[in-house]
């Protein structure tokens, strides 16, 4: 059920108000409603992996229980494992099994050792890596002592399944989410107008820019070899518009949908094409889960506390998870790698010449720069393999740059002028030009106007339904 | 509460009334597909040929070189699923007919509507042809099942109704006996680049059972009213012939013949038909008006 369609229109006022319906001190009959409403809305995907999450959940649930109870390290440490090699392990097969065993017979092939295993045909169950983090983070905090484990299992399960960000983030934190399921939730006006603003600028963002991108996009990407430079420079900008609108545009409309039900989820991006620098884009991009690698696998490998190499050792780990992460895939690790690289680079140029943005006096430079070099790598997170990536990049820089690129369709770049319209106004809030641009919002019926617009533009003007290119990972 | 429900509704009320008043504005504009109907209808009485299929037979088959009453219901393509559709759906409408003609292309026995880029046209079948009655459960719910603006160009489409409202422009491209007359002569992008731009795009059509049964199913319905069936593989340009996947057209020959034997139908291999000339070709797997002539003569007189 993607949120962008009709049986989401009508599961929603229904749950909504159900929800609603129950009296707000009937918390655990509104988290029973939210758990059954999660179930249905994730079975209408596929009903056969409802056992995945319900078995993760309950492991974490029990696992908390007993860490709870459990005072020795080493029996807490084998609670902690019991968690980890479930939740690992279930992610382990579902995502990377195959990936592992082809690496494996391609490693033995290489020294001339032929292996023929058992290959299987495995579906990946939507948002398993999303919801894994999330339930692998209360285990994680209860063992570190930083929360204390829930004993209400419908809270808990309620948590874990909560429908706006089940498939596809943000990961929430327990500390941040699960208490919001164990107080009374009350309805404000500006909550609800609100929320329905978060699901408009999301569904513009996923309907208008990121629908009208992938046409072109697709056709640049499996033409790469016959494209003009050009052309393959303004598909590669596409893509980054393509995958910002889509997934930001999700992370909008969860946090929309949340804020309907009283709930509040944290911000997944805030205007990441605004980063400064590369590590300063990874604080505006997809953050959720950037924070959550820092807080539970950099900082624990020591950050960047024993010294520059240490550092950057720790810094490329997880950007290399992170690319293993997004996919089962060598092109993906690659792509972690380069950011890795990237990264790290910036860190040691920022450690020798002192600054803590980029490395130009002027902050539009250091803004360009980072994009360019972000919409390089999106190369190699679009395409197939890695010989296709580096043919297009190698194409990118050697053709010709003096020949006209395939035309853009003009609602797509009105789309993106305005959303980047708007993002500078968010950017700049208390600059003249935004002050200027908010003025005559300030008036009803200007509002409704432009609620209309965007209402009309996303109905209207949206590309053929894609499928969130998130929901692959 | 009682504040965000009734604004929300009253905003929810307004934009879907303006959405739904531009919909029922653009939707007075005649199209392919509603003329196509009407005209078959009001030519129902004495019509004898169904033509049947996609562009080859859209452009390829003019009735008024039949020798009998003949009504064109190709639409550009148009997949086996939906030819068996209009069939079935017209077949009590029409008490003269005797005969349907159908093109069996190089795709044409694997080719779904639904893929690919033309799955918009599916919409047009469900408006304007009665197809909603065909859809699943699980299409009920799809938006886009039901509005003629999502598929389009908004600002196009209300520029085009103004034209018609204000001059009566039609962006009709059939005559009342649903041939289109569109290819007249031949493409500026010409024979040779055409026909293997159009070879490299059919090659990417998957093979499927679904058209196979639809076919047999038209056939058998057809037999049990006394209704002779006409299959025939159009004329090709030879840079569409030599690009194509010869073993797949081998294949495509071989069902032909089978199914010829075994339900005792007519099918004509006009692929590498020598009487079809470059003169008689808009691109390379369309013929223009000339070549649709000379294609409808001999039809007419293989019925």
């Amino acid at each position: 059920m993607l949120f962008n369609s009709l049986e989401f229109a009508l599961f929603l006022p229904l749950v909504f108000a159900l929800y609603w319906l129950i009296p707000r001190h009937f918390i655990s009959s509104q988290n029973l409603l939210i758990l059954c409403a999660s179930y249905g809305f994730y079975a209408w995907w596929d009903w056969r992996f409802l056992g995945l999450i319900f078995l993760s959940s309950t492991t974490d649930y029990v696992v908390g229980l007993a860490l709870s109870q459990a005072e020795k390290p080493a029996l807490r440490r084998c609670w902690l494992a019991l968690s980890l090699a479930v939740n690992l392990g279930l992610l382990g097969f579902f995502k990377y099994y195959n990936f592992f065993v082809d690496s494996l017979v391609t490693a033995f092939h290489g020294m001339g050792i032929e292996l023929s295993p058992a290959s299987l045909s495995i579906v990946l169950p939507v948002g398993i890596s999303f919801y894994t983090f999330q339930t692998l983070s209360y285990t994680l905090d209860v063992y570190h002592r930083k929360l204390n484990p829930e004993r209400n299992a419908i809270a808990f399960f309620a948590y874990v399944s909560f429908f706006p960000q089940l498939v596809a983030g943000p990961i929430e934190r327990a500390r941040h989410l699960l208490p919001q399921f164990k107080r009374a939730r009350q309805f404000t006006y500006d909550q609800g107008r609100e929320g329905l603003l978060l699901i408009a600028q999301g569904f513009f963002k996923k309907v208008v820019i990121a629908d009208n991108c992938a046409p072109y996009v697709d056709a640049v990407f499996s033409n790469y070899q016959t494209a003009s430079a050009p052309t393959l420079a303004l598909g590669t900008v596409l893509f980054g518009f393509q995958i910002y609108g889509d997934f930001s545009g999700y992370s909008d409309m969860a946090r929309g949908i949340a804020r309907l039900f009283g709930m509040d989820l944290m911000l997944n991006f805030r205007r990441p094409f605004f980063a400064q620098n590369p590590a300063e884009f990874w604080n505006r991009w997809h953050i959720s889960l950037s924070s959550w690698f820092r807080d539970y696998v950099y900082i624990p490998l020591g950050g960047s506390r024993h010294g520059k190499f240490t550092t950057y050792r720790n810094l490329l780990t997880i950007f290399l998870i992170s690319g293993l992460w997004h996919g089962a895939h060598e092109i993906y690790l690659l792509w972690g790698l380069i950011h890795g690289i990237n990264v790290v680079a910036y860190t040691a140029l920022r450690n020798s010449i002192g600054t803590a943005y980029g490395p130009f006096r002027y902050p539009a430079f250091n803004i360009a720069v980072t994009y360019v070099i972000t919409c390089l790598t999106w190369i190699f997170f679009r395409s197939s393999s890695i010989d296709s990536a580096i043919e297009y990049l190698s194409r990118l820089l050697s053709t010709s740059w003096f020949v006209q690129a395939e035309p853009v369709p003009l609602l797509l770049i009105y789309a993106i002028g305005a959303l980047l319209l708007y993002e500078t106004t968010q950017e700049r809030a208390d600059s003249a030009l935004s002050r200027t641009l908010r003025a005559p919002f300030r008036f009803a019926p200007m509002r409704w106007c432009a609620y209309l617009a965007i209402f009309g533009s996303a109905m209207l003007g949206g590309g053929d339904t894609q499928q969130f290119i998130y929901f692959q990972f | 509460m009682k504040k965000f429900i009734v604004r929300t509704g009253l905003f929810l009320a307004f934009a879907s009334t303006l959405l739904a008043g531009a919909e029922l504005w653009v939707r007075q504009v005649p199209n392919d597909y509603s003329y196509k109907h009407r005209q078959l209808l009001a030519q129902k009485t004495d019509t004898e040929i169904l033509v049947l299929g996609s562009s080859h037979s859209l452009f390829g088959l003019n009735p008024e070189h039949f020798s009998q009453k003949a009504f064109n219901f190709a639409l550009t393509s148009q997949s086996l699923s939906y030819d068996r559709y209009l069939f079935e759906r017209y077949l009590p409408h029409l008490p003269q007919l005797k005969a349907i003609v159908l093109p069996i292309g190089f795709f044409s026995l694997g080719y779904s509507l639904e893929d690919g880029i033309e799955a918009w046209r599916k919409q047009r079948y469900v408006h304007y042809l009665g197809y909603w009655k065909e859809l699943d459960a699980s299409e009920w719910l799809e938006f886009k099942n039901y509005s003629t603006l999502y598929h389009n160009d908004a600002a196009q489409m209300f520029e085009q109704t103004k034209r018609y409202r204000k001059r009566g422009a039609s962006p009709l491209t059939v005559n009342t006996s649903g041939w289109s007359e569109l290819f007249i002569e031949q493409t500026p992008a010409g024979l040779d680049t055409s026909g293997a731009e159009a070879a490299v795009r059919h090659a990417t059509v998957p093979q499927r059972s679904q058209p196979r049964l639809d076919l047999l199913a038209m056939i058998k319905t057809a037999k049990k009213q006394n209704i002779k069936v006409l299959l025939f593989i159009p004329p090709a340009w030879e840079s569409y012939r030599n690009a194509v996947d010869k073993e797949r057209m081998q294949q495509t020959r071989q069902f032909l013949d089978r199914l010829a034997r075994q339900q005792h139908i007519k099918c004509i291999d006009l692929f590498a038909d020598e009487r079809f000339v470059e003169a008689d070709f808009y691109d390379g797997d369309h013929l223009n008006h000339r070549g649709a002539a000379k294609l409808s003569a001999l039809i007419s007189e293989a019925l």
